[in-house]
């Protein structure tokens, strides 16, 4: 049942969760606790007596309900956080599971800090049946027992968690949401000023511009995901300003209330919202500490991450919809001018169309002032990318439509495959014609011959070669870059 | 000087076959070609290290001392021998690991080879070579490291104790210049008889009384004075115990010293370096410590006296029609050797050396050195003109190291025939349109930048890449069935576990089965809720065992329902 090869970490064996599952069930736990998750589980009493039995009817779907059912909100907000970890915890992870009024002890040892969660984490979870517990072996540190132990939920058990958040609602419609911020982002690049009563002081790192150009993020070229990250920043710095001190962080598995709320949202069936009254248990496990919900949604509407709705007078959000795949007719954004000069319109273009646009052409701003970007054919672009050209929505439309790209996409697929530089090849010249027949014929498909007198195999193929080669009475003279 | 001769019949006449000239190049050898760690304490040879060695060296018995001790005298003198030469350099001091360490500690102490000091030794005529050794033997062990006290890394002979060694006459000696002296002395006998011992200190006595121990010896202080010039010299009965200082006025007290100095000195640089063959009693029970008399007999070798007189000859090689190379050499030919191993196979390595000139190697170290004129070099060797057949044969073989020049480092490019190419980047044009280049990062840029649509491959080390189907190429494409490679296919093993499943009509059945079940030990998922039980299909005769066990009190019909 345990692996063979062992990995170990500053001494600590790395279990995973087969090894962990056998350790619990054979040495792992009292007979007491064996029985405590035979009776929470519903397991036959067979299994209280053989650890064999029970390792394997402790992952079958047997109980699961029923105890998933006993479980508090915090204790399952928990669950999905450990699922989301997706390795082995230790139990630090569980000292949000402390009871109101209680708090770790910041100045004892590792022990002494975490006895009462240890405590308070086997009789809620272990002795429930829905946690895998071990003592993972140690050599060479001197970790304590209680650092040694680790925790993990089994991959069959996550199909049968209850839902995140049981408030959820579902709600037609799609909402309203702030797709005019990254917008208006976009629009900074063609000159235009960012309007700072919705999205603050943009920060000296997150400069988009045309350079050289070409559309640039800090002075690389645009990509979708970029923006995106921006969106995010600007809630996290907004979250953070609201409440005066930076949250979260106070342990290692704790996340910042931006990416706890990303990833909460993110279990949301398809028509689900949430009012930020639900998000408050979960965030506050996810992030360590208590979080002021209402403003954190608020933040996040504002900056565009975030969809709204207004419902029974409460406000209900999910994650706002992607801007970066919208599938949009490329019609509906690439037009070209008078003089057949391709354009981009900045205010519908989906962001991935547009990093794909940046990847093969040069941009400019256009000269009305618009949020409108024009286009040229760049043919060293188009060459870096003439594998993938058939597959960009926009470059089919910009075949059709535009005459400077039809000509320079055409030029690049004429000349494509016609100049090849090869890299890592073993190149010979082989000046006796018997010995090169005689390498041809040993290597078969892995030699190809470029001329008379020379050669190109691969490099783990010179070991066949130099047998060849030193068989036939001849010795290898290697010839290298510098000398050559 | 006129010595007795001796016959030997009655003596045990004693052959090592131990070289130095030539083990000293052997250890050179080897520490140049592999980091050799000294033992953190002690400062010594590791037993791996010094069991190969010893099997390299030509001491026959260093094998089998290295494999029990760990350690051979013979490699441990050629180890301290190459340091004194300068050959080699490593810690020789150590440092103290603290207060309470008796001795120093040598930690990461690696040998390191000097090679222009070993070069400079190599570069010098043998006789030359002969005379820095010579001089380097003579030179070192003074006072109680001499002969007296320590023994010979070949010698028989017992040592005098060296209590009170650092004192008295001593430190006064100068043990270069008696050595010297008697080496001149041993150069002026008839080479090849065997002469006597005793004649020979019965001459020093009559002659040279004063060789080793001057008339009037220089001593440091008043005491050292008192003790006499044989005041560090004493005789036992036993071979430990309480001894007597030879009286300065015995009739035969400089047979005593003297005599016994000159035994040991035989045994030691002359031995070594091949000048004397020695004989010694076959009587072995001791009277007196140390001995005195049993080395009886010597016969000096003509070498020692050309030796001096710096007359060792070049080493002779002749190369035969069938590609042989005979080397007859007085000393090891360390620099013949080294310019001619790159060149030949060893065939015979004694008192002669032969080896055999082979095309593989010649075309080998043509490809190594393209300068390299093997015919010049052989024939500057040889005395003689190169035999005709051996002369056109290397001709050929020299060309041979160009016959498969492989590239490193280069990449290849396909492009059109007509592309001029900065010479910068081109290093040779194998064909129309292929060409073999150099810096293939800016060339891509600067094909780049002329719109020629460049495509880089990365071809992997075990294949090469299939490429686009477009592609004008020398290579395999994708749609080529050649192109596609070995594809090595990962071994998965599946385990397949059908499990059974029971629906249970009562909740009395369900129970008493899953008793049944529990008490047979097999492993099952019961489902108090639904009455059902799941186990593998594996567990089905311990099922079956239990139904039947039930069948007395229940009548059990199973459906398979699919």
């Amino acid at each position: 049942m345990t692996s063979n090869s062992l990995t170990i970490v500053n001494g600590t064996v790395v279990l995973n969760a087969t090894d962990i599952l056998h350790r619990m069930c054979h040495k792992g736990l009292s007979q007491a606790d064996v029985k405590a998750i035979c009776k929470a589980r519903g397991l036959p009493a067979a299994a209280a007596s053989s650890p064999s039995v029970l390792e394997s009817l402790f992952v079958t779907e047997c109980g699961l309900e029923t105890v998933f059912g006993s479980l508090e909100p915090p204790e399952i907000a928990l669950l999905h956080r450990l699922k989301a970890v997706d390795k082995p915890v230790d139990v630090s992870f569980f000292s949000r599971l402390l009871p109101a009024g209680r708090h770790l002890n910041y100045y004892g040892t590792f022990t002494q800090r975490f006895q009462d969660v240890f405590k308070q984490v086997k009789e809620r979870l272990v002795r429930q049946g829905v946690l895998l517990v071990a003592e993972a072996p140690h050599y060479g540190s001197n970790k304590t027992q209680m650092e040694s132990w680790v925790f993990w939920l089994p991959l069959q058990f996550h199909a049968f968690l209850p839902p995140l958040i049981a408030a959820a609602k579902p709600l037609p419609g799609p909402g309203e949401w702030r797709h005019d911020v990254p917008r208006a982002k976009l629009g900074t690049a063609v000159g235009r000023a960012l309007p700072e009563r919705s999205t603050g002081k943009q920060a000296a790192e997150d400069q988009l511009q045309i350079a050289d150009r070409e559309l640039r993020w800090n002075g690389k070229p645009f990509r979708a995901s970029e923006l995106i990250n921006w969106q995010k920043r600007g809630w996290q710095e907004d979250a953070a300003a609201k409440k005066k001190e930076q949250a979260g962080h106070q342990d290692a598995y704790a996340l910042l209330p931006v990416d706890a709320a990303v990833q909460i949202l993110g279990t949301l069936a398809a028509d689900a919202w949430v009012d930020a009254a639900s998000l408050a248990t979960p965030l506050e496990v996810f992030c360590g500490s208590p979080i002021d919900s209402p403003s954190l949604c608020d933040s996040g509407y504002r900056w565009g991450c975030l969809a709204r709705q207004q419902a029974d007078g409460t406000s209900w959000y999910r994650l706002a919809p992607s801007l970066a795949h919208a599938s949009l007719p490329p019609g509906q954004y690439l037009d070209t001018t008078a003089d057949g000069t391709a354009t981009v319109d900045l205010e519908t273009v989906p962001l991935a169309a547009l990093e794909q646009l940046v990847a093969i052409s040069d941009q400019q701003p256009a000269p009305s002032g618009r949020p409108v970007l024009l286009l040229a054919p760049n043919p060293i672009k188009l060459g870096r990318m003439i594998s993938e050209l058939d597959a960009l929505p926009p470059v089919g439309w910009l075949e059709q439509n535009s005459t400077p790209f039809r000509e320079a996409i055409a030029t690049c697929r004429q000349r494509s495959g016609k100049t090849i530089l090869h890299e890592n090849l073993a190149v010979a010249r082989v000046s006796d014609l018997a010995l090169k027949v005689a390498i041809e014929k040993a290597l078969g498909a892995r030699v190809v011959s470029l001329s008379d007198e020379y050669l190109a195999f691969p490099q783990d193929a010179f070991a066949d070669v130099k047998r060849v080669v030193t068989k036939s009475g001849h010795v290898v003279k290697e010839v290298d870059s510098r000398e050559a | 000087m006129k010595l007795d001769p001796v016959d030997v019949s009655r003596l045990e006449v004693v052959t090592r076959t131990v070289d130095v000239r030539r083990d000293i190049h052997v250890f050179v050898d080897y520490v140049r070609s592999r980091d050799v760690k000294r033992s953190h304490r002690g400062n010594l040879l590791s037993k791996a290290d010094a069991k190969r060695l010893a099997k390299l060296m030509s001491d026959p018995q260093a094998v089998e001392e290295a494999a029990d001790d760990g350690i051979s005298g013979w490699v441990d003198f050629i180890d301290d021998l190459v340091l004194e030469l300068g050959f080699v350099t490593y810690d020789t001091k150590g440092e103290y690991a603290g207060y309470t360490s008796s001795e120093p500690s040598f930690p990461e102490n690696y040998i390191e080879f000097v090679e222009k000091t070993y070069q400079q030794f190599v570069d010098l005529s043998p006789a030359k070579q002969e005379s820095v050794l010579l001089a380097k033997l003579l030179s070192r062990r003074q006072g109680n490291a001499s002969e007296f006290y320590r023994a010979s890394v070949l010698g028989w002979l017992d040592k005098f104790s060296t209590g009170g060694s650092a004192s008295g006459v001593m430190p006064t000696l100068d043990f270069a210049a008696a050595r010297r002296f008697l080496l001149e002395l041993l150069a002026n006998c008839p080479p090849g008889q065997w002469l006597s011992t005793a004649s020979l200190v019965e001459y020093l006595k009559t002659h040279q009384r004063h060789f080793l121990i001057p008339a009037k010896p220089r001593f440091k202080s008043d005491y050292d004075a008192k003790q006499g010039r044989y005041g560090n010299f004493y005789e036992t009965q036993e071979r430990w115990g309480p001894g007597s200082k030879v009286a300065q006025t015995a009739p035969d007290a400089f047979e005593r010293v003297e005599g016994r100095y000159v035994e040991r000195f035989l045994e030691e640089i002359p031995w070594l370096m091949r000048y004397v063959d020695l004989a010694f009693s076959k009587q072995r029970k001791q009277t007196v410590y140390p001995s005195w008399g049993t080395l009886q007999a010597f016969r000096v070798s003509e070498r020692l006296s050309r030796a001096l007189r710096g007359q060792i000859a070049e080493p002779r090689v002749t190369v035969t029609p069938s590609f042989d190379v005979y080397i007859q050499a007085e000393t090891y030919p360390a620099k013949t050797l080294s310019l001619l191993a790159p060149l030949c196979e060893t065939v015979q390595e004694d008192t002669s050396f032969v080896l055999k000139v082979t095309k593989q190697k010649v075309a080998a170290a043509r490809a190594a050195d393209p300068k390299l004129d093997v015919v010049a070099l052989l024939q500057r060797l040889s005395q003689t003109e190169l035999p005709a057949n051996v002369l056109r044969e290397l001709t050929a073989w020299s060309e041979h190291g160009e016959k498969f020049v492989l590239y490193s480092g280069l990449a290849l490019l396909e492009a059109d025939k007509e592309l001029t190419l900065n010479a910068a980047f081109n290093v040779e044009t194998i064909a129309p349109g292929v060409y073999l280049v150099r810096s293939p990062d800016k060339l891509f840029h600067d094909l780049e930048r002329r719109e020629l649509v460049p495509l880089c491959v990365k071809h992997p080390d075990e294949s090469f890449t299939p490429l686009p189907k477009h592609a004008r190429t020398r290579f395999a494409r994708k749609t080529a069935a050649a192109s596609k490679p070995q594809e090595v296919k990962p071994a998965v093993t599946l385990t397949r576990v059908t499990r059974v499943q029971l629906a249970f009509p009562s909740q009395a059945f369900f129970d008493d089965l899953l008793r049944a079940l529990v008490e047979a030990k097999c492993p099952v998922e019961a489902d108090r809720a639904k009455l059902r039980l799941t186990y593998s299909k594996t567990n089905e005769p311990q099922v079956t065992e239990a139904i039947r066990g039930l069948k007395t009190r229940y009548q059990v019909k199973i459906d398979d329902v699919g």
